[in-house]
C-alpha cells in the first residue's frame, strides 16, 4: 500500500487471537504496522459509559459513533475517548458548536463517506471548520470497509484540503495526531504510567 | 508549467478501459467538484496510458495538482465497473514518472 505505515483495523468481538495474528501478519509482509481498533456505538449515556469500562484496556485506539446529541456530549468530554465520529447521512445529528466546545477527543471524519457519497461534503466541511474554530483535533481516515474506497496518502490530504483544512492540517490529520494518539494510548499501557501527567520515571533500588 | 501525475487504477475484477474512458471520467470529476470554470484552471490532459499496467499520466497547471488529486480520489467506476483511481506519484517531470 502505497504510503502507509500502519493501520487501525476495527475488529469483529468474535475475531479470535489465531485470526487477528494471521490478519496482522498480512498487513506486516506490507510493512505496514497493525492497531486494535474499537468502534463503540450506543444510544444512551450509561451504556457508553459500560462499553467505555470494558473496551478501553482492550484496544489501542477507542472511537465512538455518535448516534444522538446526548451520546456525542458524553463521549467528546471522556478523556478516555480518543475519536468521535458521525454518520453524515444521519441529518439530526452532527459536530456542533456544543459538542466542540467541550470536547478532549478528536473528530474523525471518514473519508469513505465522501467517496462513496460526494453530497456529505457540504456537511463535513461544515463540521471541519466547527472543529477548527474550537481547535479540536481533526484526524482523517480511509474509514473504509472495501479496497475500492482506499485511496493514497496524498490524495486523502488533497481531499481534506477540499473539505476546507490548510495543506499542514490535512498532512497532520492523517499522520502527526494519529500517530500521537497511538503513542500516548502505549504509554498509558505500559507498566511505567501511573496516571495523566504522572509516570515512573527511575526506581530507586531501597 | 505543468506538472505531472502517475495514477493506477486498482480493481477487485479486471476491467478493460481505454485512456480516453479514464479521460472521460477524470473530466467528469473534475467538472463536477470545481466546475467548467475550475476545469479550466486545472486544465487536465492525458499524457500517456499504459492499458498493461492500467496506469497513466495526466497533466495539469502547477499549482493545481491538489484539486487534480482530489478529483481523481473522487472517482469510483469506469464503464459502470467499480474502481479506485489512486495517484502514485506528482513530479515536474515526465521522465521521472516513466522510470
Amino acid at each position: 500500500m502505497a504510503g502507509y505505515i500502519g493501520a487501525a483495523l476495527t475488529i469483529p468481538s468474535a475475531t479470535s487471537k489465531i485470526q487477528l495474528m494471521q490478519l496482522r501478519s498480512i498487513f506486516a509482509e506490507l510493512g505496514i504496522e497493525t492497531f486494535v481498533r474499537t468502534d463503540i456505538t450506543c444510544t444512551n449515556r450509561q451504556d457508553l459509559l459500560r462499553q467505555l469500562r470494558r473496551s478501553r484496556t482492550l484496544s489501542d485506539v477507542l472511537a465512538v459513533k455518535c448516534t444522538n446529541h446526548a451520546v456525542g456530549l458524553v463521549a467528546a468530554r471522556d478523556r478516555r475517548v480518543d475519536m468521535i465520529f458521525f454518520d453524515p447521512a444521519k441529518r439530526n445529528v452532527w459536530f456542533d458548536h456544543a459538542i466542540a466546545n467541550v470536547a478532549r477527543a478528536a473528530l474523525e471524519v471518514n473519508l469513505s463517506a465522501v467517496i462513496s457519497n460526494t453530497l456529505y461534503l457540504g456537511k463535513i466541511t461544515k463540521e471541519i471548520n466547527t472543529a477548527r474554530d474550537h481547535h479540536v483535533g481533526i484526524i482523517l481516515s480511509s474509514g473504509s470497509i472495501s479496497p475500492a474506497l482506499i485511496r493514497t496518502p496524498e490524495q486523502m490530504a488533497a481531499l481534506g484540503v477540499l473539505l476546507g483544512l490548510s495543506k499542514d492540517q490535512a498532512r497532520n490529520a492523517l499522520s502527526s495526531l494519529p500517530w500521537s494518539i497511538l503513542q500516548q494510548n502505549r504509554d498509558r499501557q505500559s507498566n511505567q504510567y501511573i496516571e495523566e501527567g504522572v509516570k515512573v520515571v527511575r526506581s530507586v533500588n531501597s | 508549467m505543468r506538472r505531472y501525475l502517475l495514477v493506477k487504477v486498482c480493481s477487485e475484477k479486471p476491467v478493460a478501459f481505454t485512456g480516453d474512458q479514464l479521460m472521460d471520467a477524470i473530466m467528469v470529476a473534475v467538472r463536477k467538484f470545481f466546475g467548467e470554470f475550475g476545469a479550466n484552471q486545472i486544465d487536465p490532459r492525458m499524457i500517456r496510458f499504459d492499458s498493461s499496467k492500467a496506469e497513466a499520466i495526466i497533466a495539469c497547471r502547477k499549482d493545481q495538482e491538489g484539486e487534480l488529486q482530489a478529483a481523481v480520489a473522487l472517482i469510483t467506476e469506469i464503464c459502470g465497473s467499480s474502481i479506485a483511481a489512486l495517484t502514485l506519484k506528482v513530479s515536474g517531470t515526465i521522465k521521472s514518472l516513466s522510470t
